[in-house]
């Protein structure tokens, strides 16, 4: 078997599991033209442009109030979500995006329809091998010439 | 932004179909320019150290003006050999089209998106992964995979010829 004809079953293989593996991803996002993506700065600036509008934000919580059948989530960034009766509401120190309607009391709040936490404090961790990968592949093909600051080919690759 | 593993895997394959073709440090210019976009992260992980709002830079980035500027300075940080700047800065543009074009697969939220005609605030997004969704190296991997077995047809086909 030649190694051509390999990498091709390789490659089969692997396209097969992955179509198998898309067929299986669970229940996308809806599309959400009705709702206005607005900045948290923007928000918390202007929040008489977007009162009783539908928007969608990113925020982080900082601190969780349950009330009854209503949870008011306080942010890092000054708005409050307002989330009622949801089996798994956000906790402190989640970045959630949020879908909802702005109201403006005395600080801006969202009555939240929909919301999606992030897990962006694994960020750093997903990028290492990334970043390594990335570090040996070109440092195998340059070097740093320190007197131009330019990056310059390992000379064996001229040869 | 989907992790820079994934970029690379793309840029990678990239790489592959255009093995034989050109050099191998070309090839690494496509894998330079999947990731340069990101360069927001760690830019952005230095400023949020020291309290600097950065806000509205990742979004800057991700533009095609965006990727045109980063391509340019990436290319000059090379020093001139008998492959150019200007064919640096397409190779590197390639990769950073390829960044674009898979970040574009991200959700952040359909109404979000990439600004990629930025000044132009019309988001562009295919709406199909969240970008923390960790088994998305495997979309890279079969990006990868793909391209071998693309390379392996057409080789058999006649259609490219190996040195």
């Amino acid at each position: 078997m030649s190694r051509r004809f390999f990498e091709a079953l390789i490659a089969f293989s692997l396209l097969l599991l992955f179509s198998i593996y898309l067929g299986s991803i669970p229940n996308q996002p809806s599309q959400g033209a009705e709702y206005t993506w607005v900045d948290s700065h923007t928000l918390i600036e202007n929040p008489s442009l977007y009162e009783n509008r539908k928007v969608t934000t990113h925020v982080t919580i900082t601190n969780v109030v349950h009330e009854g059948n209503v949870s008011f989530h306080d942010s890092k960034e000054g708005i409050t979500l307002v989330l009622f009766s949801h089996v798994s509401p956000p906790s402190i120190g989640d970045s959630v995006l949020v879908r909802g309607i702005l109201r403006f009391n005395i600080t801006p709040q969202i009555e939240v329809v929909e919301f999606y936490v992030m897990d962006e404090y694994s960020s750093l961790l997903r990028s290492i091998p990334g970043i390594l990968l990335f570090a040996i592949l070109f440092f195998s093909f340059f070097k740093i010439d320190f007197r131009k600051l330019v990056f310059t080919t390992r000379g064996d690759l001229d040869a | 932004m989907p992790d820079i593993l994934t970029h690379i895997l793309v840029g990678i394959s990239i790489g592959y179909l255009l093995r034989g073709k050109v050099k191998d440090e070309i090839s690494l210019m496509i894998v330079l320019g999947s990731i340069i976009i990101d360069i927001e992260r760690p830019i952005g992980w230095v400023c949020g150290f020291i309290n600097l709002d950065i806000f509205g830079l990742t979004e800057g980035f991700h533009t095609i003006i965006g990727a045109v500027l980063l391509s340019f300075a990436a290319a000059s940080l090379f020093e001139e050999t008998a492959i150019t700047r200007k064919t640096r800065f397409w190779y590197i543009l390639i990769g950073a089209a390829s960044h674009l074009l898979m970040d574009m697969t991200l959700t952040p939220w359909p109404e979000r998106g990439l600004y990629l005609l930025y000044p132009l605030t019309i988001p562009f997004s295919f709406n199909l992964f969240w970008s923390d969704f960790m088994l998305y190296p495997l979309i890279g991997l079969a990006i990868l995979m793909l391209s071998i077995l693309l390379e392996f047809i057409l080789r058999r086909l006649g259609l490219i010829t190996r040195d």
